[in-house]
């Protein structure tokens, strides 16, 4: 039996990028598109159930088409189960407006327990939010020769939370005959030991939406020996896009072609389809020149989306101003003195001396 | 401060090369080419070093200045400073890190640390750049500053290497870009963008307002589905209150069943009684109406018979006729069969006539063709004799006449033609004996012909004679058709003779028989049939049927009669009835309520229906709200950077504005001063000037303020000149440097040259000055 359990799919959401608005709903169209690939992977692939750990969408207003897709993905592949755990972020309104309720889409409460069974398989969850975590612990009962998957959403933790919120306590989920504990919230793949019989494992998002969520997203494949009692799981790198977050240390450069090949060397690894963020960094002579702008508009041409960052701090010998008898000496002397940010100093800095060099001001 | 000598390792062109410089104005007639500027800035190199890092705009001078002939770079200087000397050694590699500095100390030659390799810094108190930008006074940068005014010029010499950009372009480009962002009344990038905003804004408003009212719909159709759900669970109720009594089910059943049977019963008797209706006039037996169906039979059988014997009477005439023709000529059968006979021998006759005829024909062409043959052979034999004759005679005379040679042949030949005459003699008289035979078979032929022919003409009149007595017409032709028919119509004769009589009494019998049936029958159908036909049999069978069918019915209702009255004694129909009845009104009054609330269902229903329909409206409405939402954000974020870039560009403006003014006014007054006293010290008559804050001069003359630009150009070098020293003594608050004169007054005249060098002269006190010229009439 092969179970995919997959979260955080944020279907539909709000991109956290800084794409522009046509780029931003191309990726949310991605997104969905994605999520229809990790479908037909479940046919391909014979696929029993597809384990949703939460947070699909995150808003209550769901476009139309995302709702479409979704329901269309359930109802045209009754063979494999939609088991659908609520997250922090998944609004209601989905479920509330289905009014049929599709047979093979199954789903948990905050109530109590809800397990489902698939032979000596089971698959249970319980939402949060109405019972308190000593309830919730307590209540979990799993046979030992059953093979156990337990479903939860929230943040990993050692301690208990006094309130409701999404803590998971993974110290009283041990020991509890658990083989394999499908978490989400996290949106970045994680798989550790539980107890000595089962792991845990966030499976992370299945697509970047913003430079938090950089590197490998997709979802995690568990094969099932009933026989046996084996299980086996492998995580699968789906996403259509990656986002990078890229630091280039540009001290020392002079020009904007110096940053432009100490860039492409760091970028030279990096897939043309990629979303990047350049943090430019290091320390630069006061009269080095940059633009930032070009260089913007160059990676974007290059790759699906660039933004870069200059976060460089001017290298300042404060004593090479202090005989410059010249307005640019006393320029420089003078913000220097003033109270402003490295930052702000840097920005002022480099406008003057463009605008007293002749350059064009952007 | 002052230089006191030199060397000159190897710099740019020079190489090798010493000066010993002395105390006041040095001057150096070189011609151009000599390598001037490197001079100059050897100078400067051995107190500042060379530039190492490559400069983004000009050739930095460690590349310009590498030996052209190779060997160590760089040299040493000598000079005095506080009344002490020292000697600066430098050499330069090609990187900054390869360079060499040495300071000794002339009076112990030993290496001194009282200034580090920045010595050119530490002794001005000015860097690079401004000692550059003031010690360093050339002609050609005087020419090209006569193309524009001075004072901005001057403003070029505190600020920056770039002659052509000045502080005033400088915050004019940062006005410019702030103007980008920020216009008067309302406009510029970031007010355009503040306005985008402002419409995104009320769109997301509204959408806002929108979801409210979705989440409104939404929860109404909630509400709505807990109503539907509530009246069908009402609804529900009231069924199972109609179905709780089991007994008054049964006994609704027992009711529904007893009025079945009433139904039945009730149906039953209506059939019967249609059935009955067509037997008024009396029920016949079964026997009755067999017997009829039998009479009708009849009727039909003598219909048939009396049509028969109708037919056999439409034949009397016939007979008639038949009768007439053989009793007046009594023949037998026997008789026309030898007719017959006689007819076929005729037929004999006749082939055998045809067969005489078509062999005499055929010996006569045998005989004629014989004939000629006789013919023609015998004229051939008679030829072949008298040749024979002819040779045997030359066969004999020529013996006679002992011709030898001649008499043999000619005997062969006579000897020859004579034995063939002999031959063809035989063959002639076969052929002749042939013919002669033959001619006897054509006589007998002719004779058995002849005989044969009038047996025919015989027998052809017996035959008319007989055929004439009971046929119209005679022809050769049909002879014996003519014969076969009398014989048929004889044969029909012999037949109808005997059975005509016997047919005329069976038609009498059955006509009276039919008439008799047919009044029976018909009184008696109708009694039933309205219109009856002849078609009896028909009326006999529907009749039979009828009854059949009424006999079934009855049954059938005799049944049901029975089931009735059987369940009427089981049951108290009466009691059943009274009961229900009571029952009955709460019933209606449920159901009346259950279709009420079904109404209601259905009304809730249509609702909820034009609410979901809305809901789908507002939410493929609302879809487009994330675009906008999208579009906010980026606006948003764009007017954050626009707004913090002019934040930027403002302060810079400001920051800017402030040093250039804080700098102008540092060394304003010590400028002003250091000037009026150089121009007084080039002009013979006293004058005073004026410079603002912005480096603008107007002198004053004759009691009148004067714009630089309206003097003349040798003038304006003049002030020129006066202007940079002043600025020199400005600058240079501490150790005053030595100046270097790259040939300045190229452009002035003999008079004003001499002011100028007078003013050398004067200021020579306080600097060392290195003069370089071309020409001797500057000296």
């Amino acid at each position: 039996m092969k179970i995919i359990h997959c979260s955080d799919l944020h279907l539909d959401s709000k991109m956290k990028s800084n794409l522009d608005s046509k780029k931003a709903k191309e990726r949310r169209d991605e997104i969905l598109i994605t999520y229809q690939n990790m479908v037909k992977y479940a046919v391909e692939n014979e696929v029993k159930v597809i384990l949703i750990a939460g947070d699909m969408f995150d808003k209550k207003n769901i476009t139309v088409k995302a709702k479409n897709i979704v329901l269309d993905s359930i109802n045209s592949n009754p063979e494999i189960d939609f088991i659908y755990l609520k997250g922090n972020h998944d609004e209601i309104s989905f479920i509330e407006d289905i009014e049929n309720i599709p047979s093979n889409l199954k789903l948990f409460n905050s109530k109590e327990w809800t397990t489902y069974k698939y032979g000596n398989v089971t698959i249970s969850g319980i939402e949060f939010g109405e019972l308190d975590s000593y309830e919730i612990y307590k209540t979990l009962m799993l046979n030992k020769s059953d093979i156990n998957i337990v479903t939860l959403h929230g943040q990993e933790s050692n301690y208990d939370a006094k309130d409701k919120t999404e803590i998971i306590n993974l110290k009283e989920l041990k020991n509890k005959n658990i083989d394999y504990l499908a978490l989400g919230h996290i949106h970045k793949f994680k798989q550790e030991k539980l107890d000595t019989r089962g792991i845990y494992c966030y499976s992370g998002c299945l697509e970047g939406r913003g430079f938090d969520e950089c590197g490998e997203k997709g979802f995690v494949l568990l094969e099932i020996d009933e026989e046996n009692a084996k299980i086996t799981s492998k995580f699968i790198p789906f996403a259509g896009r990656h986002l990078y977050e890229v630091e280039v240390d540009v001290t020392g450069t002079l020009t904007t072609s110096d940053v432009e090949n100490k860039i492409d060397e760091k970028l030279k690894d990096i897939e043309k389809e990629a979303l990047i963020k350049i943090i430019l960094t290091g320390k630069v002579e006061i009269d080095s020149e940059r633009d930032i702008n070009y260089l913007e508009k160059k990676y974007k041409s290059t790759y699906y989306f660039a933004k870069i960052y200059d976060e460089t701090t001017l290298k300042i010998d404060y004593m090479a101003y202090e005989n410059d008898i010249s307005l640019k000496g006393e320029f420089i002397r003078l913000v220097l003195k003033q109270e402003l940010s490295e930052e702000e100093q840097r920005k002022i800095i480099t406008t003057g001396i463009k605008a007293l060099s002749g350059e064009e001001i952007n | 401060m002052k230089l006191l000598k030199c060397h000159i390792e190897n710099f740019g062109k020079l190489s090798d090369f010493n000066y010993e410089f002395e105390d006041g104005i040095n001057t150096i007639k070189e011609d151009n080419g000599f390598g001037k500027t490197t001079f100059a800035c050897f100078i400067k190199a051995m107190f500042y070093g060379l530039e190492a890092k490559r400069n983004t705009k000009i050739l930095i001078d460690r590349k310009k200045y590498e030996p052209w002939q190779g060997g160590l770079y760089g040299g040493n200087i000598e000079f005095e400073v506080n009344n002490k000397q020292y000697k600066i050694e430098r050499f330069f590699g090609k990187k900054e890190v390869d360079d060499t500095f040495k300071l000794y100390n002339l009076s112990t030659n030993l290496e001194s640390n009282d200034y580090s390799s920045n010595i050119g810094e530490e002794i001005f108190k000015l860097n690079k750049e401004g000692y550059e930008r003031s010690t360093f006074i050339s002609g050609q940068n005087m020419e090209t500053s006569m193309n524009d005014s001075i004072n901005a010029k001057l403003g070029n010499i505190l600020e920056n290497e770039n002659d052509v950009n000045t502080s005033d372009e400088a915050l004019k480009r940062i006005d410019e870009a702030i103007k980008n962002y920020k216009k008067t009344g309302g406009r510029g990038e970031i007010n355009e963008k503040i306005k985008e905003r402002t419409k995104l804004e009320k769109k997301i408003e509204q959408a806002k307002v929108d979801e409210k009212n979705l989440q409104e719909r939404k929860n109404k159709n909630n509400e709505l589905n807990e109503q539907i759900k509530e009246k069908q669970k009402e609804q529900e109720e009231l069924k199972k209150i109609i179905m709780q009594s089991m007994e008054l089910e049964t006994k609704k059943a027992k009711l529904d069943n007893y009025e079945m049977l009433e139904k039945n019963v009730k149906e039953s008797k209506e059939k019967l009684n249609k059935c009955e209706s067509f037997f008024k006039n009396g029920m016949p037996t079964d026997d009755e109406i067999e017997t009829l169906i039998d009479k009708c039979m009849l009727i039909e059988k003598c219909k048939i018979e009396i049509k028969n014997y109708e037919n056999t009477q439409e034949r009397t005439k016939d007979i008639k006729d038949l009768k007439e023709l053989f009793e007046n000529s009594p023949i037998s059968e026997g008789i026309i069969d030898n007719e017959i006979t006689k007819c076929n021998k005729l037929n004999e006759i006749k082939s055998k006539i045809e067969v005489n005829n078509e062999k005499i024909a055929n010996l006569n062409k045998e005989k004629e063709t014989l004939n000629n043959k006789l013919k023609k052979s015998h004229t051939v034999n008679l030829a072949i004799c008298m040749i024979s004759i002819i040779f045997i005679i030359i066969a004999v005379a020529t013996f006679l006449k002992s011709m030898q040679n001649i008499m043999l042949p000619a005997l062969g030949i006579g000897i020859f033609c004579f034995v063939l005459f002999l031959i063809k003699n035989v063959l002639y008289n076969k052929k002749n004996k042939e013919f002669l035979n033959k001619e006897k078979e054509l006589q007998e032929l002719d004779t058995s012909t002849k005989n044969l022919q009038d047996e025919q003409i015989h027998i052809q009149n017996e035959l008319n004679d007989f055929i004439v007595q009971y046929s119209d017409e005679i022809s050769d032709m049909d002879i014996i058709i003519q014969l076969t028919e009398i014989k048929a119509k004889y044969m029909r004769y012999i037949d109808l003779k005997n059975n005509i009589d016997s047919i005329f009494e069976k038609q009498a019998e059955m006509v009276n028989k039919f008439a008799e049936l047919e009044k029976t029958v018909k009184g008696y159908l109708q009694d039933y049939f309205e219109d009856v036909n002849d078609k009896y049999v028909n009326f006999a069978q529907e009749m039979k049927m009828k009854k059949n069918e009424y006999s079934r019915q009855n049954e059938d209702y005799k049944e049901k009669l029975k089931l009735k009255e059987a369940f009427e004694k089981t049951n108290n129909i009466k009691e059943i009835k009274t009961e229900l009845n009571q029952a009955e009104g709460k019933k209606e009054e449920i159901e009346e309520k259950i279709n009420n609330i079904s109404e209601e269902i259905n009304k809730l229903n249509d609702e909820k229906n034009y609410n979901k329909n809305q809901i789908e409206i507002m939410e493929s409405n609302l879809d487009t709200v994330f675009d906008v939402e999208n579009e906010l954000e980026e606006l948003n974020q764009k007017i954050e950077e626009m707004q913090s870039e002019c934040d930027i560009l403002e302060k810079t403006k400001k920051l800017l504005e402030t040093a250039k003014t804080e700098f102008s006014s540092h060394y304003l007054g010590g400028m002003q001063q250091s000037f009026i006293k150089n121009l007084n010290l080039i002009n013979n008559n006293k004058m005073d000037a004026n410079i603002d804050v912005n480096l603008n001069v107007k002198i004053n003359e004759q009691g009148a303020n004067k714009e630089i630009k309206y003097f003349s150009t040798g003038y304006k070098d003049l002030i020129y000149i006066c202007m940079r020293l002043s600025l020199i003594d400005s600058l240079f608050e501490g150790e005053k440097p030595f100046i270097i004169l790259d040939d300045p007054f190229v452009n002035l005249d003999k008079e004003k040259t001499q002011n100028a060098l007078d003013l050398l002269k004067n200021i020579s006190n306080k600097y060392q000055i290195i003069y370089f010229i071309c020409h001797e009439s500057r000296k």
